[in-house]
């Protein structure tokens, strides 16, 4: 997205920011609360129309798109608080995506969420309603949802939220393998740094909806504006991994 | 121009009987998502109540026949307990079921008040004369405006006035508000939520007993389904004027009321007979122009 | 390939479950239309007409979680559109001069009539939903009540074809309990294939979470519209089969006590499962005809014991505030017959299992 700005009344969300995903690769995004990070996945989905700038995938313009359109083209993305369809089975949750944007035949669709759910470790619940099931195994299957969706890109609002340790990275290792299975590329916003430094090969960092730095994770650990941004005052330690 | 001033009076003054109704409807959803179709039945039971429980078609008069004073205040009594009543044994255990759940069972709750009546009263329509010197016209600024007209804009009025000041100026009003506007803070009053819900439906039931004396006194007669149509009509002026908004449900009931007797008025003469329909076509449309009505409340919208 | 059980998403034997509600229902219609007393017939058949409405009502609400009270007035468009075509021809000239001529000197065979019927309802539907859809689910419930009162209001003043709020007398009295099974046996497949149509799993899905069925791409305006036309055309035929059991239709039959009973079938039998649509209907119309007959005074050990005026109506709306008190989802919970366990048992016990959508993934 280019020049992206998003104000609600006198309050502005996002400031003017460019953001740009690279295909087959997970991108970072950090910053502190309110710092415009869902805002930003609002945006890139449609749910959110920017009050100024634009959005594009590849050449193709998407700015003022509605969510069906903009999960249709290709980018697909999981809720922060999981929302999945609770009445419905595991395998329809999936299957759903794939009906809803590649319009996929009911038999079909669910061939193809099974197999995402087995790559992902869920198949044994696949009949299960989704309302049911622990936290970390809703987590999950919100992942396999934005997955079924052919994406060309993925986008993950704190899909590790709540998690426990163990949980969290099995979570984090599917994510980094999701570019090269799935060839499509991952945004993933985390508030977890030592999880998004391991698990990105680039981040971008905000600040009061602002782009305040980007780069791999090694830079972005050092730069000094983060620091003091994401941590109040500069405090090596924390950032050190 | 005097018959357009006329349409105007006309339109005033149902439509300050919608407003007073949307009032009421708009307390109870704002504060319990609860659209409260027992509105109707507020209504209707205060008015059965001015006369002895009979099936006759001309009953003796019960309640009607005391005092004015007494009668008014016996009347609004029976509608605050009636409220009472239904808010107790219909809709406190079942509060926090989900909206499509509450609209059901208040449809359901007033389905069985309405033909509880019927058993007693029978479904003949009943004449019914208390205050026959209200139908008496009066001249008024070059028009003929029966008096009646004027002591509903006044009553009304007074009684808008009065309910706006209690929510701007009153403890119990404030409180109401920030229930009746903010859903989860509702949620949040804990246990003073029972209090709080019991005086909207308290006011609602106030009002029911109002509009049955009003609408009485203007019709003279009695009808099992009376207060249905007035309360489906300031419902929708509820939906017009912002689901949730209290000021918007009385510009709601007042909108309706102009539109429904502008529609009577100036609508070609075969046409005119459709006016309902172009009402509730004007709601759908109003509808889908401002999804939340015309003064949106917070508490509808949706965080994605 | 282990995964079979759940991809197929209509195995065959889970067309069990739409068989295991007809058939039945089929031969207890042959029953009493052959060899049972005509006032049994009589009340089958209009047992049999309100399944119908509620399988319409049902077609739409349960998949899209948006009540309708609106199809009651679909029930009057295809009722009036039936007998425009099948009506008093003698008459019709005079008491609906304002038909197209075509209709208004000639009569036509009473199927394709109620065809007809049907689809005109199922277009007024299909504009109607193109406007009121695009609501969030209590506006648009709010709006299908709206469709109710614009209905009263048109049908109950366009004398010159609908003749008013008179009642309009002379329609052929064809229904039979096997002619309406005939219908409820297509809803209940309908509803079925719907239910287990990409269509309904998508309306499920938004349901639950509106938010994230955008997210999936769904196209949620048009599958309503598709919903809430299907169900109309149904509506249609129940007002169809209503008008011509009768005899007669009035516009007042159409309104708000129809639709309260309707919905209280739907809503005592449970509006998330098929098995609990038709459980509704049959047990809510017991009800009413028990307490219907105890009104007209039974002779009890001697003594007659006759219910007051209006126990039918008190009756069931006490039974519909318990169920959505002390049983919300309704009686069947949201669940279906388990047709195989019960036909392998080859016991009386009727078992439910989790309906999971038609599949037989429980297993």
């Amino acid at each position: 997205m280019e020049g992206v700005g998003v104000r609600f009344g006198r309050l502005s969300a996002l400031d003017g920011v460019d953001l740009k995903l690279r295909p087959n690769s997970v991108t970072g995004l950090i910053g502190p609360n309110g710092a415009g990070k869902t805002t930003a996945v609002n945006v890139l989905t449609g749910f959110q129309k920017p009050t100024s700038g634009k959005i594009f995938l590849g050449s193709q313009e998407l700015t003022g798109h509605t969510p069906e359109e903009f999960a249709r083209q290709g980018v697909t993305r999981s809720f922060q608080s999981g929302r999945l369809f609770s009445k419905l089975s595991v395998i329809d949750n999936v299957a759903s995506a794939a009906i809803g944007i590649r319009r996929l035949g009911r038999t079909k669709a669910r061939e193809h969420a099974y197999g995402i759910l087995e790559w992902i470790g869920c198949a044994d619940v696949a009949s299960a309603f989704a309302g049911t099931l622990p936290h970390g195994v809703q987590q999950r299957v919100g992942l396999a949802r934005a997955i079924a969706g052919f994406p060309s890109f993925i986008l993950l609002d704190e899909p590790a939220a709540g998690l426990g340790r163990t949980d969290c990275d099995g979570l984090i290792a599917l994510i980094q393998k999701i570019p090269s299975k799935f060839e499509c590329g991952v945004l993933l916003i985390e508030h977890n740094m030592t999880v998004i430094m391991n698990a990105c090969s680039s981040i971008v960092v905000f600040a009061g909806g602002r782009r305040i730095a980007e780069g791999t994770p090694a830079e972005v650990a050092h730069d000094a504006e983060v620091r003091r941004a994401y941590l109040g005052s500069a405090n090596e330690q924390t950032m050190a991994i | 121009m005097s018959y357009f001033l006329q349409s105007i009076v006309d339109g005033a003054s149902l439509g300050s009987i919608y407003a007073l109704i949307a009032l009421a409807i708009g307390f109870v959803f704002g504060i319990l998502r609860l659209i409260n179709f027992t509105q109707s039945d507020y209504i209707t039971y205060c008015a059965y109540a001015l006369i002895i429980p009979s099936t006759a078609a001309m009953p003796a008069l019960f309640i009607g026949a005391w005092p004015a004073a007494l009668m008014v205040i016996s009347v609004l009594l029976i509608g605050v307990v009636l409220a009472l009543l239904t808010e107790r044994f219909a809709f406190r255990a079942i509060r926090d079921a989900e909206p499509e759940i509450l609209l059901i069972s208040s449809f359901a709750t007033s389905y069985l008040l309405q033909h509880i009546l019927m058993a007693v009263y029978s479904t003949r329509p009943k004449s019914v004369s208390i205050g026959n010197w209200l139908g008496e016209p009066v001249a008024f600024a070059g028009l003929r405006v029966p008096l009646i007209q004027l002591v509903t804009l006044g009553v009304t009025g007074a009684a808008l006035i009065a309910l706006v000041a209690m929510l701007r100026y009153t403890e119990f009003g404030i409180k109401i508000r920030a229930a009746a506007e903010n859903y989860r803070m509702a949620r949040l009053l804990g246990v003073r939520a029972n209090a709080v819900i019991a005086g909207c439906f308290a006011i609602s039931g106030l009002i029911g007993g109002a509009v049955s004396l009003l609408l009485v006194a203007q019709t003279g007669s009695l009808d099992i389904l009376m207060g249905v149509s007035p309360v489906i009509i300031a419902f929708f002026a509820t939906v017009i004027g912002g689901m949730g908004s209290l000021m918007g449900a009385v510009l709601g009931g007042f909108l309706v009321g102009m539109v429904s007797q502008l529609l009577q008025a100036y609508l070609p003469g075969e046409a005119r007979e459709f006016r309902d329909a172009f009402l509730f076509a004007f709601t759908i449309l109003v509808l889908i122009a401002r999804p939340n009505g015309l003064i949106a409340s917070s508490a509808i919208g949706q965080r994605t | 390939m282990k995964n079979n059980r759940f991809v197929s998403s209509i195995p065959g034997d889970t067309w069990l479950l739409p068989s295991a509600l007809a058939i039945p229902l089929g031969v207890v219609a042959v029953g009493v239309q052959y060899f049972g007393p005509p006032t049994i017939a009589v009340t089958v058949t209009e047992i049999y007409i309100r399944l119908v409405a509620a399988l319409a009502i049902y077609m739409f609400s349960s998949n899209t979680g948006i009540i309708s009270y609106g199809h009651v007035a679909f029930m009057g468009i295809g009722a009036y559109a039936s007998a425009w075509q099948t009506c008093c021809v003698m008459m019709k000239p005079i008491t609906m001069h304002g038909l197209p001529a075509f209709l208004k000197t000639a009569n036509f065979p009473v199927v394709p009539s109620a065809i007809a019927a049907g689809v005109l309802a199922a277009v007024v539907a299909l504009v109607a939903s193109l406007v009121i859809m695009r609501l969030n689910s209590i506006a648009a419930a709010i709006a299908t009540f709206a469709l109710l009162f614009i209905f009263q209001s048109v049908y109950g003043h366009w004398d010159s074809v609908t003749m008013g709020v008179s009642t309009m007398i002379g329609l052929p009295q064809y229904v039979t309990p096997v002619h309406v099974w005939i219908w409820v046996a297509i809803a209940i497949l309908v509803a079925f294939i719907l239910q287990n149509s990409s269509i309904g799993l998508m309306l499920r899905a938004s349901r639950d979470e509106h938010t994230a069925a955008r997210a999936c791409g769904a196209r949620i305006l048009k599958y309503r519209v598709i919903a809430f036309t299907i169900s109309a055309f149904f509506a249609g035929i129940a007002g169809v089969m209503l008008g011509h059991r009768i005899g007669t239709i009035s516009v007042a039959t159409f309104h708000l006590d129809l639709t309260f009973l309707l919905l209280a079938m739907v809503v005592v039998g449970g509006l998330r499962s098929l098995s609990g649509v038709v459980l509704g209907v049959i047990i809510v119309s017991v009800i009413m005809e028990v307490l219907r007959l105890f009104q007209g005074g039974v002779s009890i050990g001697g003594q007659i014991v006759s219910l007051p005026a209006g126990s039918v109506q008190i009756g069931i709306a006490l039974v519909m505030i318990l169920v959505l008190r002390f049983r919300p989802d309704g009686i069947a919970k949201g669940l279906e017959f388990d047709v195989k366990r019960w036909l392998g048992r080859s016991s009386d016990e009727v078992a439910l299992r989790r309906s999971d959508s038609g599949s037989s993934a429980a297993e």
